[in-house]
């Protein structure tokens, strides 16, 4: 009977429409108002709660898709995703994968993979570093960088950057864009643009290459390697070199 | 700190919101604060940091919203697990969820929906608040959640169903006086009648809220101060069931920390205030 009661109610939320109003005996008349008044609060709830959780993870995007076309999203979005998570804020997790199975314009498509790999980072562990400055001479070919869960690479064929910073457009312009995901010194999700020559040798870092085979095939000067080695201490990308 | 203190003691939820202002030391008023455990239970980034940090100074309580009880799926083992780890780091002083439930066929709606208030319900719960204590290692509170409707066939009242379920399954009870505010005025009952009916010994907490006023009926909406009516009802709660560690819900329209602090420091007072004459009669 229980089963079959809570069955019913989720079945009256999916259809649920208070111009239509329905008669259902599952409940009992309240002393004030009528049942479809009192049941939109339910009915109506989903909508507004998983609207917010995904404003959790998208920022942006609402604003460049205005909210009409955001709200079509999400409502299409969450209707079709069954959402297994207790977390509320994660329910937008697979919002860029839907997009694109959905044949949405690619650069809305990268927005939401952009914003969700800066909401991931924000939530990542990041460790206590490991070395002293001293290590930093230590560095040579064969060192070996552990980096923080919190460091992501993203690479894009639209201006995502100069969206994201400084433009207050809501237009995505096409163009390369080679981005460094991180966290800063107060734990928020920051990003910086990478030259395409930087962006390759971390890439070679981060899946465990050592720093001679990461810069094996790039052109850049010993200069090149010092200013970036100093940048990613300062950034604190990594915890620890071996 | 001695038992009766504890009892009396006053705090807030805490919300990114006041990050800020309690990590410059601000609030230190407060004598606990409680977190929604599902913002902490995915996140070990600044979130849990700024948690980790503040655990420092305050007593942490964990109250959840998605253990989904009264439901007829299982209990997710996989929930538990990550409660209890959060539980191990954050040494709570005490971990409460709702008395309802969230979903069902394994999709979760994000919302507090109401039980039928039914034997077969007790039982339902009962079981499950059984194995998630079994597998927590302590019991847990359950709290009274603001309604709306009320399901045909309900066989029993709101304090009956939460007598049964917490005396059988053994656990306790997180009171929203709020919530029962809400519920008196949507279903009409007399919440008076109610508190005296409450099996004192289970409450081991208060939550106090502000609600929204519909047109019919009252939206429990946390994005208001609380009214005058609940601070009644909390009033006469202390003087019937006794101080207990009182929480100060805000979830939306967030005022400054100090004016949540006020309200904190208001229900402490009323809570000393109670126990002082407690004391002066038994003396």
């Amino acid at each position: 009977m229980l089963k079959t009661q809570l069955s019913e109610f989720l079945a009256l939320i999916e259809s649920f429409d208070e111009e239509k109003s329905g008669e259902t005996l599952l409940f009992q008349n309240p002393p004030l108002g009528s049942k479809d008044e009192r049941f939109s609060v339910y009915a109506e709830g989903y909508g507004i709660r998983t609207k917010k959780g995904m404003e959790e993870i998208f920022q942006l995007l609402p604003r460049v898709l205005g909210e009409e076309v955001w709200n079509a999203l999400g409502l299409s979005y969450v209707r079709e995703t069954k959402s297994l998570n207790w977390n509320l804020n994660l329910i937008g997790a697979s919002l860029p994968e839907y997009m694109k199975k959905n044949s949405w314009n690619e650069p809305w498509v990268e927005l939401a993979r952009f914003e969700l790999e800066l909401y991931r980072c924000f939530h990542a562990e990041n460790k206590e570093l490991e070395f002293s400055a001293g290590e930093f001479a230590d560095i040579n070919d064969e060192s070996v960088f552990l980096f923080q869960a919190g460091t992501r690479l993203f690479q894009t064929r639209w201006k995502l950057y100069e969206l994201w910073k400084i433009s207050r457009e809501n237009s995505l312009k096409p163009g390369d864009e080679f981005i460094l995901i991180y966290q800063d010194a107060e734990g928020q999700a920051t990003a910086r643009l990478l030259p395409e020559g930087e962006y390759k040798v971390l890439s070679g870092l981060l899946i465990g290459q050592t720093l001679g085979e990461a810069i094996a095939d790039i052109e850049l000067t010993a200069e090149d390697l010092q200013c970036w080695l100093a940048s990613w201490i300062e950034e604190v990308l990594f915890y620890k070199m071996k | 700190m001695s038992f009766a203190d504890y009892q009396s003691i006053s705090g807030i939820g805490l919300r990114p919101q006041y990050y800020p202002s309690l990590l410059e030391g601000r609030g230190s008023e407060l004598e606990f604060l409680e977190i929604v455990s599902e913002n902490f239970t995915h996140s070990r980034g600044r979130p849990f940091q700024v948690l980790k940090k503040l655990r420092q100074n305050f007593p942490i309580a964990m109250h959840g919203v998605s253990l989904n009880i009264g439901s007829t799926d299982a209990v997710r083992i996989d929930y538990l697990r990550k409660l209890k780890s959060l539980m191990k780091e954050i040494e709570p002083i005490l971990v409460s969820d709702h008395l309802c439930w969230t979903g069902a066929h394994q999709k979760n709606w994000y919302d507090l929906f109401p039980l039928p208030m039914t034997e077969e319900t007790v039982k339902n719960c009962v079981e499950k608040i059984k194995q998630v204590q079994d597998f927590l290692g302590r019991q847990i509170c359950l709290e009274n959640i603001s309604t709306y409707l009320r399901f045909q066939g309900d066989e029993m009242t709101e304090h009956e169903f939460m007598c049964e379920v917490s005396t059988r399954a053994d656990c306790f009870l997180l009171f929203d006086v709020n919530n029962l505010y809400v519920n008196s005025v949507n279903h009409h009952f007399n919440a008076y009648e109610f508190i005296r009916q409450m099996p004192i010994d289970r409450i081991k907490q208060y939550h106090l809220a502000g609600h929204t006023k519909m047109k019919n009926f009252l939206f429990d909406t946390h994005d208001e101060d609380i009214c005058e009516d609940v601070w009644d009802l909390y009033h006469y709660s202390i003087k019937t069931i006794g101080p207990r560690p009182t929480l100060i819900e805000r979830d939306d329209n967030f005022p400054s920390l100090e004016k949540l602090v006020e309200e904190a420091e208001l229900s402490k007072a009323i809570m000393l205030k109670a126990f002082n004459q407690r004391r002066r009669r038994n003396a």
